[in-house]
């Protein structure tokens, strides 16, 4: 069974080259004001078979421990790959992790993943979750034979790789590529930078605002800088989230976090590592109002400011990025 | 002259080869040498049986075995300690419990002089930075961290009656490749020419140094984990 035959594959951002093998090559498409990719895609060329495939896996609960939990149920697509409305991630048997479900987009540029960076390789991040007692609590050699056993999937990875053996090293090139294809350059920001629109008096205000006082951590055009940083934030008394100090166990980094991309904040609130904040007013009231208490904080900020930097902010929300059917649940696959 | 050294050097290293499943250089004439490498396991001087209860008379404790497993990576051999052979797959995945993994073969030309045996204990950080990888470096081995990136170098689990853990375990999850918790280790060997080398991994030695009574878990990459691994290591005699 061709993986690509049961699926209607449209990807627009991504450019078909020609191949000789019978496998449909892909190569990441990406605006030219974006830097080069971090991610080395000469050690997992992207296919448009394993692409399919990844993008099954990431939609099927069979990944967790009792078939319930998929990496879409924290990771939404119509929440711009986020977990919108809980402030925590949930996970089986009603059990819920201990921070706030990263929004997952243009993650070829990412250079370490989960709020602490406790994982340097996009490839190993789906072992996290997969893992995890709060999330899929599953043994990842139990999924695979779980996959082996599916009657499905050995086709589907034989599309992709040519045969019928299901490894851990496919398993999760695969899941990888679909992620990779995950760009979000598609908002009225990127409209803007593209010369194709300008942005309104209160937006241009909120776009300097920001260029003086975010862009440092948040830096354009990916809006983070990928670094970790204290937030000047009270550490809540119930998680004892020490933060990057967890797996790093330096003074430096207690209490400090992954920098997250301010694209799609319309559609990825609860904010902050424990989704403490459901609105971008409360995130800058913290951080205008005194200035923040962490080393990379901004100024003070009037309140005529802040609703200029909302205004900027919104221009970063990606409604093509959200709503494009090629990131979602792929219904001809796994409908049944 | 240095040139035709070079050139000496380089054939000598092409006609080695594994019994498998490498094989370099054949049909070249030259007669080849088999050797083999095995690791057993002991405890006081006696192979190890996983799951069997050992008594430990000094301290009047008890302990008993349950996984065995590690990475050993760049295997060369050494020539006055100048490598002269450096083995083609650059790591494998010694299990107790599967004993074909216990042997390393290779067949090298009757000429080439060598003396030790080096490799590192442990996967490099060069492949811990890499995406996924397969064959001994799957992650489905489980011998790769989900929680944090990396891989265990040597996982050696558990019971020992001294143990300070709820159900008595104790669980050595030794890793780590970044400052300042690079726990990777060197061993050298001293190896015979031809034939077999037992290579005895005393662990009895290691749970002299580093009781389940004191610390029954290391399971992250920390300063107890570095000394851990060396602690491994010493473990590692040569039988000739």
């Amino acid at each position: 069974m061709k993986i690509l035959r049961k699926i209607p594959f449209f990807l627009p951002l991504l450019a078909l080259l020609p191949s000789l093998t019978g496998e449909q090559p892909i190569r990441l498409s990406y605006p030219s004001y974006f830097p080069k990719p971090h991610y080395d895609f000469s050690e997992n060329r992207l296919s448009a078979e394993k692409i399919a495939l990844g993008r099954a896996l990431f939609y099927d609960p069979i990944l967790s421990k009792d078939n319930s939990i998929s990496c879409a149920s924290c990771h939404s697509p119509y929440n711009a790959f986020a977990h919108t409305d809980h402030a925590l991630s949930h996970g089986i048997y009603d059990s819920i992790g201990l921070r706030n479900a990263p929004a997952l987009l243009n993650l070829a540029w990412q250079t370490s993943f989960m709020w602490d960076g406790a994982i340097h390789h996009l490839d190993m991040q789906a072992l996290a979750p997969i893992g995890s007692p709060s999330e899929m609590g599953a043994d990842f050699k139990h999924v695979l034979q779980k996959l082996r056993a599916s009657g499905r999937y050995p086709a589907w990875f034989q599309d992709a790789f040519g045969d019928t053996a299901i490894t851990g090293e496919r398993f999760l090139k695969a899941l990888a590529q679909f992620q990779l294809t995950l760009v979000s350059a598609g908002s009225r920001y990127d409209l803007m930078r593209q010369g194709k629109t300008v942005f309104l008096p209160q937006e241009e205000r909120g776009y300097q605002i920001f260029r003086q006082s975010c862009n440092p951590c948040h830096t354009e055009p990916l809006f983070t800088n990928y670094s970790f940083s204290g937030h000047g934030l009270l550490p809540d008394p119930f998680l004892q989230d020490a933060g990057r100090y967890r797996i790093t166990q330096a003074p430096s980094d207690s209490l400090a976090f992954k920098t997250p991309t301010l694209r799609n904040l319309r559609y990825t609130y609860p904010y902050m590592h424990d989704g403490r904040f459901k609105t971008l007013r409360q995130v800058l009231d913290q951080w205008g109002d005194s200035g923040g208490a962490g080393a990379h904080t901004p100024a003070v900020l009037e309140a005529g400011q802040k609703a200029d930097l909302i205004a900027f902010l919104r221009t970063l929300n990606d409604s093509a990025f959200v709503f494009n059917p090629d990131f979602h649940f792929p219904k001809a696959l796994l409908a049944n | 002259m240095r040139q035709s050294l070079a050139l000496i050097a380089c054939t000598l290293l092409l006609l080695c080869s594994f019994s498998f499943p490498f094989r370099h250089g054949a049909g070249s004439g030259e007669k080849y040498v088999l050797h083999q490498l095995r690791f057993e396991p002991t405890w006081e001087g006696v192979a190890l049986e996983i799951g069997k209860t050992y008594p430990i008379v000094a301290i009047g404790d008890s302990m008993a075995i349950n996984t065995l497993r590690f990475y050993i990576s760049h295997v060369r051999l050494l020539d006055r300690g100048r490598e002269v052979f450096d083995f083609p797959q650059q790591h494998f995945l010694v299990d107790m419990e599967d004993p074909a993994s216990l042997s390393l073969r290779w067949e090298c030309p009757e000429s080439l002089a060598y003396e030790q045996i080096a490799f590192e204990l442990g996967v490099d950080s060069l492949v811990q930075s890499a995406g996924a990888q397969g064959a001994a470096l799957d992650p489905a081995n489980g011998m790769y961290w989900s929680w944090q990136s990396g891989y265990i170098h040597v996982k050696l689990e558990g019971w020992a009656s001294s143990s300070r853990a709820r159900d008595k375990s104790f669980q050595y999850h030794l890793g780590g490749f970044q400052a300042p918790y690079t726990a990777i280790t060197t061993v050298v060997l001293p190896i015979a020419k031809t034939g077999e080398t037992r290579v005895r991994i005393a662990l009895e030695d290691f749970f002299s140094a580093l009781s389940p009574a004191d610390r029954p878990e290391i399971m992250r990459p920390c300063a107890e984990a570095v000394q851990a691994i060396r602690i491994f290591a010493d473990t590692f005699k040569t039988q000739l």
